[in-house]
This record gives C-alpha cells, structure tokens and sequence, in this order.
C-alpha cells in the first residue's frame, strides 16, 4: 500500500528546497529547544511557509510546556499534514511501546479540543520517509511517485469535503437556532413600543421645536422642513 | 520596512467575503502599519488564504464562537507579534436572532474607520491610562450591587472572576467584543498560554445565552475588565 512520505528536515539545518517539491515535509524538531520551534513557527506564518508540513518531535518525553504551546499554533496552521480522518499528524521520536507519552500528548491535545494522531516514527513504513529531494524521486520511479502524490492529493481532498460537509450542518443547524430565536422574540414590536413610548407620546409643539433644534445643530437639513422633497438627513 | 503598529484580530465564520472586506477597510487606513491575524473554520480548511507577511491566517473548530477564535490569535499574536503594540479585535457579527444585527454591527466597526482611527490612535499615544476604545453606545454595565448583574451570566461571572483574579472598580465593558486594546495587557494576563487554555473551558457550537449563562458569554465581559482591573480605562469614541 502506498503511504504518505515526507521530507525529514531537521530544523537545525537549511531546507536545501525540500519546500516546494510536492512532498510535504516533516520537520524534525528538539523538544528542549523552545527557540528553534518558535522560529520555526515564524517561518511558517510568514509568506515562505505556504507549503504542507508537520512536526516530528525528537524525545517528547521532555517537551517543556513552551514547546507544546508552539505546537498549538503549528496544528491551527492551514496547510498543517491532516491524517485520513483529518486530524492533525504529529510525529513523535518514540518507541510504539511507549504509550505514557502518546496518551499524555493525547490528552494534552484534547483538553484544547484538538484530537491529533499521534503516530510514533519507529512504526511509520520507510516508504513514507523520504530524505532526498522530490527531483530525485520523481526521476527514479515516476510512476510510484506520481501514484502516491494522487493519492495523498484525493484522501485529503476526500477528507475536505468530509470536514467540509460536517462544518456546514453544524451552520445550518445555528441558522436554524437563531432564525427560530429571531421569531420568539419580537425585536419590531420593542423596537415601535419605544419609540411610541421615548417621542411619540410628546406633545406635537414640542417635536416641531425638536425639528428646528436638530437644523440649529447641523443634523437636519433646513430645506426639509417646508419642502418635503428635499433629503432630511445624511446616510 | 516600519515595525508593525496594529493588529486586527478577525474572526471570519460566515463567508470568506469578510476578509475581502476588511482587507478593504485596511487599504482604506492607507499609511498604517497593519498586521491582520484571522482565524477560519474547518469549512475553509482547503480555500484559506496564504500567509503573507501583514496577514496571518489559522483554522479552528467553532469552539466558543469569536472569543475562542479570538483567543488562539491572542496567544498567536503573543508567541510571535507581542512588539505590536495595540491591536484590535472584530469579526463577522451576523446575529440572525435580531434584526438590528447588521446595524449593531456597523456601529461596532466604527472604530476602523479612517477618522475614528486617526483619533484613537492619537488617544492611546497621549493617554497613557487608556486601555480600551470602542465606538460609542456599546460600553454597557449590567452590575446590579452585591455581586450580581443583570444578566443569566451573573453567577458564573462571580465564579470566573475569582477564579483568574479580576477585579475591575467598576463593571463596564464593551458589547460585541469589537474594541481597541493595548497588547501590554494581553502580555500581562495570558502569560504562560492561558489563551489556549482558557478557550478549552468555552462551549462548542452555537452559543446563546438568553436562557442560561456560558462561560464564552462571560468572557466577552471579562476580555473588558483584563483592562479595567489592571487600573485601564475604557472610552467610546463617537464616530
């Protein structure tokens, strides 16, 4: 079966065009250094990170609380890696076995809500780690390359439409909610009891005096007030 | 090129239009330094705009409305644009429920309009007390005496003000949560992620609270008194 396949770029080293090539790339990132992943996080909120990545974290058992604050924020990115069901992909430089730190992150991700597939590099097929350039690739085998590059393309647009369509019931059912709360309550009616109630119940003397002062301070044309064809107020 | 002097914090639910718009409303500011940091459903996941580098852009589930969206821009403005030093939160009020929605919403945007701009602008520069401007006619109070206000969000608003230690002197706050504020004091309460943190606490979906208090209702008061706590206050600016 054809997998998915990254570029491995370790952030401590140049991209050398790894961007770009039509694979995403997995950056591989130190959970003690905060600094590297911010600067990372700069990189991909800036124009030159509009390529599809994701994270590898290296030893996530000692990721400091910065660290994955950051990851927060690469996860929201739009062109973040989703998986099949359309979480966030999140690497980690573990072993399968060890599944403390897989739940801790699991848990940690959906206290804010964001379920995330977490997914130990040791069980990913080599066939999804690439660490040449997409060139390359595509010379050697082009089929298998353009195959797997389909794919990616029709799952992840699969899940789009997926997520999409789940986005929009969501919509229609809070259209549905205010457009029902819109006919509870009688907006119109307050709106014309107010009104009857705060000028309309004045004396007709004192709403013509009314007039005259709104021309005295600017917000009434004077023309209005004997030619009705005139405009009364600015928009 | 000039440091950036404002962000827009925009949370953008409804159509992608919106950020049409305020791209719009943005080349009308001309000469002004603006950083738009804006955030979309999962419904725009495959259309979202590039990031550039005056605009940002994140993807979120719709968790606790425009403050949950508003809430990642925080803690996204503070982990990369903290230097910024006033920003300015909106988004796409639609409020079917009402039909004075579309009107309630261009008197909230006032406060980017060029003039109204120019003027708040200069208040921030010269009024070093100032913490929040908004358009005039939407800084409410609902506080009753005794800890209560009126509204079905009193208790809870008891509940959370304790529990992140706000104390305002007083109780006013801007509606529709589309104001100026300074970002010091973003960076004085959300430190160490609590923006991300506290949107874990906001109710998923439609959020309405004309029956029973929400905590995302709250924290459209409490986005108010971060300010007004830390000894800030709040001015509306007729427009």
């Amino acid at each position: 079966m054809l997998n998915r396949f990254y570029h491995f770029h370790d952030i401590s080293e140049p991209l050398d065009g790894k961007a770009g090539a039509g694979i995403p790339v997995a950056h591989l990132v130190d959970a003690r250094d905060s600094e590297s992943s911010r600067q990372l996080l700069g990189h991909h909120y800036s124009a030159e990170g509009n390529y599809p990545f994701c994270i590898a974290l290296r030893d996530p058992g000692s990721a400091s609380p910065e660290i994955v604050r950051h990851l927060l924020l690469f996860f929201f990115h739009p062109q973040y890696e989703r998986s099949e069901q359309g979480k966030p992909l999140f690497l980690c430089g573990m072993g399968a076995e060890e599944t403390e730190v897989q739940d801790y992150l699991r848990d940690f991700f959906a206290a804010q809500r964001l379920t995330v597939e977490v997914t130990p590099m040791s069980s990913l097929d080599p066939a999804d780690i690439y660490p040449g350039d997409g060139a390359s690739l595509r010379s050697r085998d082009p089929l298998f390359f353009s195959t797997a590059v389909e794919n990616v393309r029709l799952r992840s647009e699969c899940n789009r439409l997926i997520a999409a369509q789940t986005a929009l019931q969501e919509e229609i059912g809070i259209l549905k909610e205010l457009l029902q709360l819109s006919g509870k309550h009688d907006e119109v009616s307050e709106i014309l009891r107010f009104y009857r109630n705060e000028y309309e119940i004045l004396p007709l003397w004192y709403k013509r005096a009314g007039h005259v002062l709104k021309v005295i301070m600017g917000k009434r044309s004077f023309r209005s007030l004997y030619d009705k064809t005139k405009k009364k107020y600015r928009d | 090129m000039p440091p950036f002097e404002y962000a827009i914090l925009y949370h953008n639910f409804y159509d992608l239009a919106g950020i049409a718009d305020i791209r719009g409303r943005i080349a009308a500011l001309r000469d002004r330094r603006i950083m738009l940091l804006c955030s979309l459903p999962e419904k725009f996941a495959a259309c979202a705009p590039h990031q550039q580098d005056d605009e940002k852009f994140v993807i979120m589930r719709n968790i606790g409305k425009d403050i949950g969206g508003k809430l990642i821009l925080i803690h996204l403005l503070l982990t990369l644009y903290s230097e910024i030093p006033y920003c300015i939160f909106l988004h796409d009020k639609r409020s079917y429920q009402k039909q004075s929605g579309q009107f309630e919403k261009d008197g909230l945007y006032k406060i980017l309009e060029p003039p109204a701009f120019r003027r708040i602008a200069e208040a921030f520069r010269t009024d070093p007390h100032l913490g929040i401007a908004c358009a005039k006619g939407f800084l409410k109070n609902e506080y009753l005496g005794n800890g209560r206000f009126a509204t079905p969000n009193s208790q809870l608003l008891g509940v959370l003000t304790a529990k992140y230690n706000i104390h305002p002197p007083g109780f006013g706050f801007v509606a529709g949560t589309m104001f100026w504020i300074r970002t010091s004091l973003l960076r004085g309460f959300f430190r160490d992620g609590l923006a991300p943190e506290v949107r874990t606490t906001l109710e998923t979906g439609n959020v309405l609270d004309h029956e029973h208090g929400t905590v995302t209702h709250c924290w459209e008061r409490l986005l108010s008194w971060i300010a007004t706590s830390a000894g800030f206050k709040i001015k509306e600016f007729s427009c």
